[in-house]
This record gives C-alpha cells, sequence and structure tokens, in this order.
C-alpha cells in the first residue's frame, strides 16, 4: 500500500504531507484544495509511466493546465520553479521526482529535475541535479525504463505499477447510463463511469466473488430484487436511445412481472453511482490505487452512509494493497465511516491564512466518541466543530 | 508543528473577517480560522449578539469545565468568543421571548456605562459573556474580542487618516457603521463583505496603529499572544 504522499509546490498545496489508510475520505470546504491533492497524485503517476504531458495526465484524470497554473504562487512566499511529489510505500519503497516547465514559453513536457527510487534491497534511480543530463532526455522517466529490469515482486516495482495504474475517477449520469462515450475508457470502467455493465459482468464471472460481495451492493438499492447484464436490449429500450452492446438489467421489485424489467438508462441514477463505486473496489482489473472525485453525488445521504460502511470491505475484498481516496460533500458520509478502524482515515482539508492548503487527519477521541449518539460526525461537521467548512 | 486551529464565535460575518485580519497581524505564524459562529448554513441559532448568546447557552449545556475541554470540539488549538461592546445597550427582550426566557437567571442587559472610558461597558458585557459561556473565567487558550462599541472602529482606525473626524471618540460612537457607510466615495467602507474583504489587509497592516486608537485592540493583542502561547507548550 502507499503509505505516505508528499507534496511541494503544485497549486494551492505548498508543503503537505499525507498518510494514507485503505479507506481515505477528504472533506473541505469547496475551493480548499482536495482535488489538487488527488491531481498531484495523478502526475506523480504519469512521471512514474515515463512522461508528464497533457495526455498523460488527462489520462488519469487530471485537468491539463499550464505551468503558471500547476505551480504554486502564493503571495507570502518565492514561486518555487518545480513541484516535488513523493510517495512512500511498503519495505522502504519511495519514488520521488522534481519536476520542471518554464513559466514562460511552456513546453509540452515536464522535465525531470531529479528523480529517485528505492526500496529496502537497493537504490534503482538516482538522478540528481548534478547527474549526466547530456546523456538523458530529460522530459523521459528514468524508473519507467528501470522497472523492466526490476524484480517484479519487489517492492519498488510494486509502487512504481500502483502509481502508475493510478487514475482519478469522476462519474456523470450519461456516461453511467451508457447513452454518452466516456473519453477516458479503462478497465473494468472509464473515468466517467463508462462500460459500467462490462465491468459487472466480468465481475460476474468470478462466482465466489459475485455472490459474497457484489450482493452487499446490491443490497443498497432497495427498489431492484435483481441486477444483471444484458446484449438483449432490444426490448427493454427506445430505438433512439444510444446504447452500448452490453446494458444494465434492473428487476423492479414492485412492478408485474412480464413489465418489471429497465436498463441502467431508466433506473434511478443512485444505483448506478452505488455499482460503480463497488465495482471499483471489488474488480481486480481496477487500480490499485484510485480516487473517486465526489463520491457522494446523487445518493441520499442514508445510502450515502450505508455506502461509505462498505468501502472499506470490498476494498480488502478487491485486493490486499487496494486503496481508495475519495472527496464527498455530504455530511452522512461521516457517519458511516468506521473511524475506530485504522485502515479508515478521514481528512479535514482546510486553507490557512495564507491560502494554502492544509490537510488534517480527523481522529476520534474517547469522550467523542461516547457522544456520538447526540453529537454525530455529520452533525459536528455542519456545526464547524471539524472544521472544514467554509466561512460564509 | 502543524497549523495553529482557531474556532471563531462571532456576531457576523463581517466581524470575522476583521477578526481574522487581526489575528494574521497578531499571530507570528499562519493559522487556520474556522468560524462555528455564524453558522454556515440557516439554522436556529442566527446572527448578531443573539446569535452568540445562543451558540454560547447550547455550549454551557454541554457541561464543559472550558472551550478547550469539550470534546466536540477537538482539534482547535484557540478559541476566540467576539462580541461588540454595543451589546451592553440591548436588552435581552430585543432577542425575542426564546432569549428572554434563557436569560431570566442571568446578570441583566442593558448594561450601559458611560463612555468614555470604553473599558467599562466592555467589562461589564465580558462578563455577561463568560456567565452565557456557564464558566467562571475563560480557560488559558480562549480568548474574548470585545471591541467598542463595535468592530468598525478597528476597520475606522485602520483607514481612516490620522485627523479624520470619525477618529475622534472611536470607541464610544455608535453610529460609526452608518457614518462609515455615507463618507466620500474613496473612503466609504459599507457594512457587507465585499467593502469588508477589500479594506482587510489594511486592518493587518495597520493593527499597529489601531491598538493605539483602540484600548480593546489592544488588550485582544495581548490575551491573544498570551493564549497563543500557552497553546504552542
Amino acid at each position: 500500500m502507499i503509505r505516505n504522499i508528499r507534496v511541494e509546490g503544485f497549486k494551492s498545496i505548498a508543503s503537505q504531507v499525507v498518510e494514507l489508510g485503505r479507506v481515505n475520505c477528504f472533506i473541505g470546504a469547496n475551493g480548499v484544495g482536495k482535488s489538487n491533492l488527488l491531481e498531484a497524485i495523478g502526475i506523480l503517476g504519469a512521471a512514474a509511466g515515463g512522461k508528464v504531458d497533457d495526455e498523460a495526465i488527462v489520462r488519469r484524470g487530471v485537468r491539463a493546465g499550464l505551468p503558471r497554473l500547476y505551480k504554486t504562487a502564493f503571495l507570502d512566499e518565492r514561486m518555487r520553479p518545480h513541484i516535488t511529489l513523493e510517495a512512500t510505500g511498503d519495505q522502504g519503497s519511495a519514488y520521488r521526482v522534481s519536476l520542471l516547465n518554464p513559466l514562460d514559453d511552456p513546453k509540452p513536457a515536464w522535465s525531470f529535475k531529479t528523480e529517485f527510487l528505492k526500496d529496502d534491497s537497493a537504490e534503482f534511480v538516482s538522478r540528481g541535479v548534478r547527474g549526466d543530463k547530456e546523456n538523458l532526455l530529460e522530459t523521459a522517466g528514468l524508473a519507467a525504463l528501470k522497472v523492466v529490469e526490476m524484480p517484479a515482486d519487489g517492492a519498488a516495482a510494486h509502487l512504481l505499477q500502483t502509481l502508475h495504474d493510478y487514475a482519478i475517477y469522476c462519474p456523470n449520469t450519461p456516461s453511467l447510463r451508457g447513452t454518452a462515450q466516456d473519453a477516458q475508457m479503462r478497465s473494468p470502467v472509464g473515468l466517467s463511469g463508462g462500460g459500467l455493465a462490462d465491468g459487472l459482468q466480468e465481475l460476474q464471472k468470478i462466482e465466489s466473488f459475485y455472490g459474497r460481495h457484489v450482493d452487499s451492493a446490491f443490497d443498497l438499492i432497495d427498489w431492484a430484487s435483481d441486477i444483471d447484464t444484458t446484449e438483449e436490449s432490444g426490448s427493454l429500450l427506445s430505438p433512439s436511445v444510444a446504447r452500448s452492446k452490453r446494458v444494465l438489467k434492473f428487476t423492479d421489485r414492485f412492478m408485474e412481472a412480464s413489465r418489471n424489467t429497465l436498463t441502467a438508462y431508466d433506473a434511478s441514477e443512485g444505483a448506478l453511482y452505488v455499482l460503480f463505486s463497488a465495482l471499483l473496489c471489488l474488480s481486480p482489473w481496477s487500480p490499485r490505487l484510485f480516487a473517486i472525485d465526489n463520491l457522494d453525488q446523487a445518493l441520499n445521504p442514508r445510502l450515502m452512509a450505508k455506502l461509505a460502511g462498505r468501502l472499506a470491505g470490498w476494498l480488502r475484498a478487491g485486493g490486499s494493497s487496494k486503496q481508495l481516496l475519495f472527496t464527498a460533500h455530504n455530511p452522512a458520509v461521516l457517519d458511516g465511516l468506521d473511524l475506530t478502524d485504522d485502515d479508515v482515515r478521514l481528512f479535514a482539508v482546510e486553507r490557512n491564512s495564507n491560502g494554502h492548503t492544509c490537510v488534517r487527519r480527523v481522529t476520534l477521541s474517547e469522550e467523542l466518541l461516547k457522544l456520538n449518539q447526540e453529537y454525530p460526525l455529520s452533525r459536528l461537521w455542519m456545526m464547524g466543530h471539524l472544521g472544514a467548512v467554509p466561512n460564509v | 508543528m502543524s497549523e495553529l486551529r482557531v474556532a471563531l464565535i462571532a456576531e457576523g460575518p463581517t466581524d470575522a473577517i476583521i477578526v481574522g485580519a487581526a489575528l494574521k497581524a497578531i499571530l507570528d505564524k499562519p493559522f487556520i480560522l474556522q468560524t462555528l459562529q455564524p453558522e454556515a448554513t440557516p439554522g436556529p441559532v442566527g446572527t448578531g449578539w443573539c446569535g452568540v448568546f445562543k451558540w454560547c447557552r447550547a455550549f454551557a449545556g454541554r457541561g464543559a469545565a472550558g472551550l478547550e475541554d469539550d470534546p466536540t470540539l477537538p482539534g482547535f488549538d484557540l478559541f476566540v468568543v467576539h462580541l461588540d461592546a454595543d451589546v451592553a445597550e440591548a436588552s435581552y427582550a430585543d432577542g425575542g421571548l426564546a432569549v428572554e426566557e434563557a436569560a431570566r437567571a442571568l446578570l441583566p442587559l442593558p448594561c450601559n456605562q458611560p463612555c468614555p472610558p470604553p473599558t467599562a461597558a466592555a467589562d461589564e458585557v465580558r462578563k455577561r459573556l463568560v456567565e452565557w459561556l456557564g464558566l467562571k473565567q475563560v480557560g488559558p487558550r480562549t480568548v474574548v474580542c470585545l471591541p467598542s462599541k463595535a468592530i468598525d472602529g478597528w476597520l475606522a482606525a485602520g483607514v481612516l487618516q490620522d485627523g479624520h473626524a470619525l477618529r475622534t471618540g472611536l470607541e464610544c460612537n455608535l453610529r460609526l457603521a452608518d457614518q462609515l457607510a455615507v463618507l466620500p466615495v474613496n473612503q466609504r467602507v459599507r457594512k457587507g463583505r465585499r467593502d469588508y474583504l477589500q479594506h482587510e489587509s489594511a486592518v493587518t497592516r495597520e493593527w499597529e496603529r489601531i491598538r493605539k486608537s483602540c484600548t480593546q485592540a489592544e488588550r485582544f493583542h495581548h490575551e491573544a499572544r498570551a493564549a497563543v502561547a500557552v497553546a504552542a507548550r
């Protein structure tokens, strides 16, 4: 698992270290920099893949931007020439880069000023500012090349691959319904939710998995008695509706048997967002580390709380090193998180008096746990007692 | 050390802007300011001194020995409770039946005192504020912020030139906010978020001058510094 992420000089983040768990929920006012943190990891992922250009970062769900937007520009400090990003994992593994791109006349790809990759067994890449620049293409990451000759089961290779596969998912309803193309398709599901039916169908093939864990996602969709996928959507959809080859098929438990099936096009969007989250957590084909921006959209508060409570179990079932970072604005999400489990972490994201993004882990005292009945976390958040709310 | 986290209970959003600007001058390091009152969403507490009163009574109801000891307020290093000294002119009945009822056993309002000196009425209001919190005295990391007559005085002291007519009797002027709003355009400050944000940096920059003109700013400065020193231990 990725244990720490360090970000320096990226957008609103002057300097922050975040200690990650398995489920990592980021809350905060709009504009405090939650998405910036997710995007910083996306940039590091692109570096791990060997190239940091618009194509590589957009593929990971990061908004393309010019160096003048990517580099911090606070009034209280000198603008740094580079962005520094680092991830540390298990067994002493660490990957760190400093990336350069001039503000004036920016280049299509960022240059690697420094790059380090190591674990307990060895130091695989050590490219410093005084490295042999003549023999290196500055826009090419050395670690991405080096990984082919590293032990595949080693901690450093594992870390690099985890970062390389990282992506920020931001589902939208048309893509989930299958009526709009997903610009960033991936297995098992696109960054906007495209191909959800195909992804679930793949998961269906893993019988033991499907029964135990996918059912716990279906349990959250109370109006449906069954959920399946089908390629025979002719009788379920109007001919004027664009569709993918395979579609989701829901059985509405309140309707009579001959007219009780409907596709993702007609189903409640909340059901689609639940299935989307479950698929990403459970699927062996989803990235080991991934983010969902605004996990709570379209979800009823009670459903959101239930969903939040299931994430850790789904991730554990999906793989021992699976991790999720997500942002949310619905207070109910806090009531679903089991913060007594160290794998489940809540982070308040705020801006300090100089505008710098600050990320703080919220932990609960014994006294607060006792008061949970009267003062659930959702209420405390709304009251401002946990911070991470706007001063409006 | 992580960033200093400051919880602010204030009468309104414009007050919060000025208190934040003052803290920026007082504290040596960046901090995170979180407004607990007024509430982020329209709720039963409301704004103004009645809002602070209700927030304080809700806190008192939780029975904690101090804001620092309230388990529902985790992770704050410093607490600032703001109330304008012109509350001395108000009566509990102004807040409606609920406020009047809740204040039945409390020290009475109004509690006005001749001004100058501004400290006389401010001290009376301070006593009431501490009583509203259900405390004998505030804790070592809690600071009472009591501008006289209102926080607009600090703003005026920061933005108006020396010798300006409104600088005379600054801490005893009950109509200052109205008067600032009708100044010539280049000096005018309307009571609103936009105008206050425009002058926020002037309050930080001119804090020394504000302290010299406003006794309550000077007191707030020293008490805040002392509380931060405790928080840093």
